[in-house]
Formats: C-alpha cells, structure tokens, sequence
C-alpha cells in the first residue's frame, strides 16, 4: 500500500499541493486527474519520494518513505517521467539497461540482459536495440523509456508490492499505442502492483482506471472509487467545460464527450 | 551505433600503445636528442643487466635523461590524465559536452591560490626551502580551487537545485573574480614573482621534477579509482537527475563528491604545472567520437588519451621554437579554442535538446 496522509507541498511561498491525500493499493491502476498545474506531478513526485512533503507524510507498507533509501526504493519502485533527453548520444538498449541498475554492482548478468531484452518486446521496440536514442521519434523514446521503467522493477521484490508511477505516459503516443501502453500498465496491476498514472484523457482513463483521483487547484477535489459512477456535472466543475457521458457504442462503457464551456 | 567489445579493446590496445610509444619518442626530443640505443641501455641499467658507462658525456646524457627528460615526460601523463578525468567527470555531472574545469572556476581559483604563495610566499623562507614547500603551493591551489568551485556550486543553487545555465553564468563571475585576484596579485609583485604568475598562467612543465611526478601520480592514481566507482551513477545521471534519484543514485551526495574528486585532480595539477586550459574539454570529446559512452571506458579511456596528448603536446611546445620553450597553455589554447568553437556550433544544431536545461 501506498498513501499519502494530508501531505502539502510547498516551494518558497507557493503551495502547490495542500492537504492531499490517497491511498493506492496493490493490484488497482490509480489514475490523477485535473487541469493543467493543478499538482499531479507533485502528488505524483510525492508518492515517488523524490519530494519531501511540507506537511503530512507518504507512508509505503506503513512506513514513511523517507526511512528508505533511494537505493532500496529504486528495487521496488520506478517512475516514467515526460521527455526525456540524454545529453550524449547512447544505444536503446543501453538506456532500457539502466533501469537494471539498481540489481546490479559493477557489471549486467545475462539475467539482467535477458529482462531488458523481454521488456523491450513486450513494448514491441527489440528491433529498435541498437538504434541510437536521439535519432527516435517522441512516441519511439517514450515507448524505450516505458521498457526502461518496467524493467526496473520486472521481478517481485521478496518483500512488499512494487510501484509503478507514470506522468503522461501517452502524451506522445499514437491511439494505437495509447491504448497498448495503458493495457500494459493496468496488466501490470494486476501482478499485485501498485500503479499510478497522470492522464489527461478522461475517456483513456474510464476505460482502464480503477480509481481515478480528481485534483483541482493543489487540492483533491473528488476521489471516484468506481469510475462508471462518473457524472458530468463533477467532470464540468473540474475542467470548466460543457460535459455529456453517454454510453461508447463499442464497449458499452461510459464515453465523455465535451465542448468549451460556452456551452454548458 | 553500440561498440562492440573487442573494438573497445582494440582502442584501450591501441590507446596503451600510444603512451608508451609517446613516452619513448618524447624522451628522446629536446635541446639533447637522445638515440634510442641510449634510453634502452639506460632502462636496462636501471634494472641492473648492464654495467654503469664511464664516459663523461655518457654520463652527462643520463643525467639529462633521469633528471629532467623522464620526469617531464612522466609528469605531463599524469597531469594530462588528471585533466581529462577531470573534464570527463564534469561533462558527465553536468550533462553538457561544452563544460570544463576552467569554465567553472575550478583552475582560475586554484591559479589565485598559487599566486598568493608566489607573492606572499617569499616572506615565508622555509616554503621554498622544505620538502614541505612542495605540498604548500599544491594545498594553496587547492584551497584556492575548492573555494572558487564551491563559490559558483553554491551562487548556481536555485531552490536547492544546481542548474547548468545558473552555473556558467556564477563561473564567468567567479572566473572574472579570481583573475582579477591574481592580476592584483601580479601588479604589486615584484618583478621575478611577477614573471612566474604570468608563466604559471600560461603553464610549463620546466621545473617537472620526480618529487611533482609522485605527488600528481598518487593523487591521479587516486582520482582514476575513486572516479570509476561513480562510473555508474553518472551513467544513470545521463536521463536528468530526477531519473537517476529514482533509479537509486543520491544526487545530492553525487555532485558533492564530484566536485571535491575534480578539484583535487586540477588543483594538484594546476599547482605543479600551471593552468592548462582545453585539455578537459577536448579529450572526452574524441572518445565520443570513437562512440565510447560508458563513463567506465571515458574515464579509463581519457586518462590514457589525456597523457599522450599532453606528452605530445609538450614535445611540440620545447622542441617547436627550440631553444626556447612555447608555454604549454598556448599551445593547447591554440588547438583548443577552436575544437572549442567547433562543438559550439555542431552542438548548436545537433543537441541543443539535452544541452543547456539538463
């Protein structure tokens, strides 16, 4: 379990997180929502433990995150952050390996290779293995840093459940890959893992959250245990737009269609 | 793209070579030109499977060779080496392939420490004197160096975070700040102090003796060591700081231990032979050029690379305008500044992404 208990966040005097809190349990896909600087990546850096709360505190198995050590985290918990860039040219594989760094001292085992090599397919990108990193399109490098990410934490730790956090991770994807991206993740719940996602695609979020955490101005403004109960009228009041959930065609689940706030 | 493991032995051969052949065919150059028939029968000497020579201007040729060739030569791979890990080391901490030690204040501040010895030193009669006067000028580059690297470390902390942009711009400051120092310093000298802060600035390895050798071998040795068992995290620090905390990497910790390990390295170095600018720049960046990318190999690598340029370097310097010696520091500059400008704009087209906002 993963839970952040009344946890603000403030630089210098801007609070860009107040008393927020969330629980994220093993085996359920957490999705943050909410406009543009409204804190999910700070919720989302908070619950990483790259952020030491203000006030309140992250609890991980009942114990502050702060009592553990980047590198103990690192063995069970791993982060997709937006964009990355290297500041020299490096080979995909080589950036998927990194996400072995924290199992291993001095040199990869076959077994470490083997993992980077299995997450890369799972992302469908092993052809991409020797291409160099700063030649691939957005969507390429995101889809080898997803790869890097699960490769981190591919195995159970002995102890505890793993955690996967992700901030947009489709935000250079095409539909297609959207939808693989997010099947993966919410697949990887299911192996008693703790997932977190920022989306900004609520109709992306009905269809694969199992929770989904609505933020708006540095608060939580709702939590929806169960999507399906999601209303319009919520939806306009956290986005300042005209809302109408109809039924999808295809699935039979709830699809959000919307328009500017003009309309409402 | 990726290297295969037997062409990165064939370049650590190949490498390995070099410096050796470099330190050979340099030890024969010079006001003396050496035959090679000498320096085999001097070695083998020395091991003890051939009897001392008696002839006078034998004997005179082995001095020169013991007492000032070999030490020259020996002491310019090392402070080559300590240079070049010290840029890779920079490079990799900040993520820019245009930074070195002199860019941060790094080599200006232990210049400063140096001249205030050189200036002040003379009232200090024992300084020259002692064998303690050989670790003063050293410690006062690097008190001189620490200050100003931690002066810029700590003017390019914004909101506990240090940005490249923020620290170039604190270097310039800092940079300007102890040249001026040691102007001042240069002005009130009198004339023979005023002279050596001016020849140090442009560096030289002529007063290269084995007792300097030993002090930048033990420290370089050290410095290699330390630096490839950070190899990996500055590895991880390639994707950006917050990835690397998160792949398990104590950023914080990181950097700290970085910047005293390179100060050291271009303290001690600067201390003994002067400022020597662009070396730290430019040796890494060749090595990419060979598509090495693991730190590992760019720090074991530039180490060697490093040594034979400066050997190189410095044989050109004493023998181009013989009898007279060009300052080292020029020549360097002069093939530097323009790799320098080159990376400037290459760099501009090609990774201004990664470059300035890591």
């Amino acid at each position: 379990m993963l839970k952040a208990e009344n946890v603000s966040f403030r630089v210098q005097d801007k609070t860009l997180l107040h008393d927020a809190s969330v629980e994220c349990r093993p085996g359920e896909f957490t999705v943050l929502m909410g406009p543009n600087g409204a804190g999910k990546t700070t919720l989302l850096r908070l619950l990483a433990g790259l952020y030491q709360p203000s006030a309140g505190r992250v609890l991980y198995h009942d114990q502050p995150l702060s009592s553990f050590s980047a590198t103990e985290l690192a063995k069970s918990r791993a982060v997709l952050s937006q964009e990355i860039q290297l500041a020299f040219p490096l080979s995909v594989a080589d950036v998927v390996l990194m996400g072995r760094y924290p199992h291993f001292q001095r040199s990869p085992s076959a077994h470490d290779r083997a993992i980077c090599a299995q997450t890369l397919a799972e992302l469908g990108m092993s052809h991409f293995a020797d291409r160099d990193y700063s030649t691939l399109s957005g969507g390429e490098a995101q889809k080898v840093q997803m790869a890097r990410v699960l490769a981190q934490i591919w195995e159970t730790p002995p102890q505890g459940h793993r955690v996967l956090l992700l901030d947009e991770p489709v935000s250079s994807l095409d539909l297609r890959y959207q939808h693989q991206l997010l099947q993966l993740a919410r697949d990887f719940s299911r192996q008693q893992a703790i997932v977190v996602a920022v989306l900004h695609d609520i109709n992306l979020a009905l269809a694969y959250a199992d929770k989904i955490v609505f933020i708006k101005e540095g608060q939580i403004y709702d939590t929806l245990p169960n999507p399906d109960e999601l209303t319009a009228e919520m939806l306009e009041e956290v986005f300042d737009l005209a809302m109408c959930v109809i039924t999808n065609p295809l699935t039979q689940r709830p699809l959000v269609i919307h328009a500017s706030a003009d309309m409402r | 793209m990726r290297l295969s493991a037997g062409r990165v032995r064939l370049y650590f051969g190949l490498l390995l070579a070099a410096l050796l052949v470099s330190i050979i065919v340099s030890a024969r150059l010079g006001a003396v030109v050496l035959t090679f028939g000498e320096i085999g029968g001097y070695l083998a000497q020395s091991v003890g499977l051939a009897p001392a020579s008696a002839d006078p201007v034998a004997a005179l040729h082995e001095g020169v060779f013991f007492q000032i060739r070999l030490p020259r030569v020996l002491l310019c791979a090392v402070v080559g080496a300590a240079l070049a890990v010290s840029g890779t080391l920079m490079q990799a901490l900040f993520r820019n392939p245009i930074v070195e030690p002199g860019l941060i204040g790094t080599s200006a501040g232990a210049a400063l420490g140096a001249a205030v010895i050189f200036v002040l030193g003379a009232s200090m009669s024992w300084v020259n004197a002692t064998f303690l006067g050989n670790f003063v000028l050293p410690a006062a580059a690097f008190v001189g160096a620490l200050a100003a690297t931690g002066l810029v470390y700590r003017l390019s902390r914004v909101q506990g975070r240090v940005t490249v942009a923020s620290m170039l711009l604190a270097g310039i400051a800092v940079n300007a700040l102890a040249a001026g120092g040691t102007g001042f310093l240069a002005y009130i000298a009198r004339d023979p102090q005023a002279r050596s802060i001016t020849f140090w600035n442009l560096g030289s390895f002529s007063s290269a003796d084995w007792p300097s050798f030993y002090l930048v071998l033990t420290v370089t040795v050290l410095g290699v060591v330390l630096a490839l068992r950070f190899a990996k995290a500055l590895n991880a620090l390639q994707l950006g700081e917050n990835e690397a905390q998160y792949l398990g990497v104590n950023v914080r910790q990181l950097q700290t231990r970085i910047l005293l390990l390179n100060t050291l390295l271009v303290a001690v170095a600067t201390s003994t032979v002067g400022v020597i600018g662009f070396v730290g720049l430019v040796v890494p960046h060749l090595l990419r050029l060979l598509r090495l990318a693991d730190n590992r190999q760019l720090l074991l690598g530039s180490s060697l690379l490093g040594a034979v340029l400066m050997i190189i370097s410095d044989t050109v310097a004493r023998t181009i305008i013989a009898p007279a010696e060009l300052p080292i520091g020029v020549l360097t500059a002069f093939i530097g500044a323009p790799v320098f400008l080159w990376m400037l704009s290459h760099y501009r087209n090609l990774n201004q992404r990664g470059g300035f906002y890591a």
